[in-house]
């Protein structure tokens, strides 16, 4: 492993698809640039069709690109040597009917190198770990979709690779189970692996990402920080204020933008590029109490709409 | 290297075996080489015979039936199920996933044909005869020429759809088994196209027909333990070369 290369490098990487009888073009991916840092967690984001799987198949070499590059620490995603680096989670896997999960993961160690010794002991752990039963018993088919996801997050889990790359790893999924993969996901972070996952799902990614990118038509549309996406558009400023009458103050009017019944209060917004300024001493003159004044910032899934909409942005990084 | 084969071989053999559908296609199997009991009562002083013949039958259509089955869906069941996708993005070779898949595959329907093929013989004991090294020999290279059926199964499942890799493969084991005819045929018309032309598209397709001895083993006609050691030596080759093609076609595959 080349210890200053990146986890994930991706040049000018394109995919098109020649689809049906008629060989009906699809472009998956246009010379698509990204990359990941060891130890990241980063969101892929998109909206279905984006070419998030695309790209994934291709780091993991299910597919092959038109043109472009991608390594994995250094090597190229074509080798073998790309592959004992990283562990991968398909998009709702289904695995072998007849087989159960410890026979699944068995199969699987045996591929990624790992001898009888050390899958006997890691076998009943990780299923422990994934909340399945370690010693179960009953075939893979009678098992439900979010079973199948712990199964398929397992496999993941028994190399103990340095890059974990998940597609939509919360995909079939209750709640409680998300949240499990959220915690999953930070503390592979804390053990300073490297997280690379695609969701459609905003609020699971703003929940745990460094970074994200967002991809449309197979372009990258916007990527950086969360902090920095964020940022990168102006806050909100709301000032709540107590009791409902401040709204039918005529002379406060020009200095709001608008302004709502919040429960037992009043939620204004300030008018203008100056934010609270001018509204607070016209409050505190009139003698109205205010519960608080807090800056609303874009929430990931307003800044990926917007960046839906064509409109580029690209934060430091 | 080796580690990786045996283990996929071992997990497809585990799960065919266990798979309920082939096991219940095995029973239907088993229960066709029984009715020969029925059929033997109604053939008086045949038999022998009418056991031999319906039991080579069965063993060889039934094995076929199963080999195309389950050579043409383990892989793309994998595909379809996204399980291949764990699979091949560990440290492994896709010649090697190949190499695998047929060998847990092979190793099924020997358990499977060795089943009907003692359900057999053991209806020729209770009749009371010791079956010879002919019907052994026949069953035996029944069972070659079903392995090569697999093979050629495995090589259409490298690249289409189950349905077309089913017809196809059927296609190739009927026109496999024809060949003498087809050549004989041909030897007798006139035709526009040069007949070294039909020679070698011949030449390049199985020759199944030579695997098929029930006629020889029903008659007591004697087949030569060289004779059998060719078509072992053939089969082998074909398979081997058959399964070289499947592998460099899968490895080209973009897995959509």
């Amino acid at each position: 492993m080349n210890a200053n290369a990146k986890a994930i490098e991706i040049r000018s990487l394109s995919k098109t698809f020649y689809v049906g009888l008629r060989r009906k073009k699809t472009v998956a991916l246009k010379s698509l640039d990204l990359e990941v840092e060891r130890g990241e967690i980063f969101g892929f984001l998109g909206p279905n069709g984006a070419g998030k799987t695309t790209t994934i198949k291709i780091l993991v070499g299910l597919l092959r690109p038109d043109s472009g590059t991608a390594h994995l620490f250094g090597n190229s995603v074509r080798g073998n040597r790309a592959r004992q680096q990283i562990a991968y989670l398909p998009e709702l896997p289904d695995f072998y009917d007849y087989l159960t999960p410890g026979e699944f993961l068995k199969h699987c160690g045996r591929l990624s190198g790992l001898d009888y010794k050390d899958l006997r002991q890691r076998i009943p752990e990780i299923l422990d770990r994934v909340g399945l039963n370690p010693i179960e018993k009953r075939a893979m088919r009678k098992f439900s979709k979010g079973m199948l996801q712990r199964v398929g997050i397992a496999q993941t889990l028994l190399a103990d690779p340095d890059l974990y790359i998940m597609d939509e790893p919360q995909g079939g999924l209750d709640p409680l189970g998300r949240r499990w993969v959220k915690d999953l996901i930070l503390e592979l972070a804390q053990a300073g692996k490297t997280v690379f996952f695609s969701s459609h799902v905003l609020a699971d990614a703003e929940a745990v990402c460094d970074r994200v990118a967002f991809l449309q038509n197979g372009q990258l549309i916007a990527q950086g920080t969360l902090r920095d996406l964020i940022r990168a558009q102006p806050g909100q400023w709301e000032v709540m204020v107590e009791g409902s009458a401040v709204l039918a103050d005529e002379e406060l009017k020009a200095l709001t933008q608008s302004g709502q019944i919040h429960g037992e209060n009043a939620c204004l917004v300030p008018a203008g590029d100056a934010g609270p300024d001018a509204l607070l001493p016209a409050l505190l003159a009139k003698g109205y109490r205010i519960r608080s004044v807090k800056e609303h910032f874009s929430s990931l899934e307003e800044i990926f709409i917007d960046a839906m909409d064509n409109k580029p942005r690209e934060s430091a990084s | 290297m080796t580690r990786a084969i045996v283990t996929i071989a071992a997990t497809t053999f585990k799960e065919s075996i266990r798979n309920r559908t082939l096991l219940a296609i095995l029973f239907l199997a088993l229960a066709f080489i029984a009715s020969a009991v029925v059929l033997a009562k109604l053939a008086l002083d045949q038999k022998v015979r009418v056991i031999t013949d319906w039991g080579l039958f069965c063993v060889s259509a039934f094995g076929v039936l199963l080999a195309i089955l389950m050579g043409v869906s383990l892989m793309q069941k994998e595909v379809r199920r996204k399980t291949l996708y764990v699979v091949l993005t560990r440290p492994i070779a896709r010649w090697q996933y190949v190499a695998g898949k047929y060998l847990g595959l092979a190793a099924t329907l020997l358990v499977e044909v060795g089943l009907l093929s003692i359900a057999m013989l053991a209806l020729l004991w209770l009749e009371g005869v010791s079956p010879g090294w002919l019907v052994l020999k026949a069953l035996y290279l029944s069972m070659l020429e079903i392995l090569m059926v697999a093979a050629v199964a495995v090589f259409f499942a490298a690249f289409s759809s189950p349905y077309l890799s089913g017809l196809f493969t059927l296609g190739i084991f009927v026109v496999g088994r024809s060949v003498p005819h087809l050549i004989e045929v041909i030897e007798k018309i006139d035709l526009a196209v040069p007949y070294y032309v039909f020679k070698s598209l011949f030449f390049l397709l199985p020759d199944f027909a030579s695997f098929n001895v029930s006629t020889q083993a029903v008659h007591g006609l004697d087949i030569s333990w060289a004779e059998t050691g060719v078509l072992t030596a053939y089969s082998c080759g074909y398979l081997v070369l058959v399964l070289f093609f499947a592998s460099w076609v899968f490895s080209r595959r973009n897995m959509t």
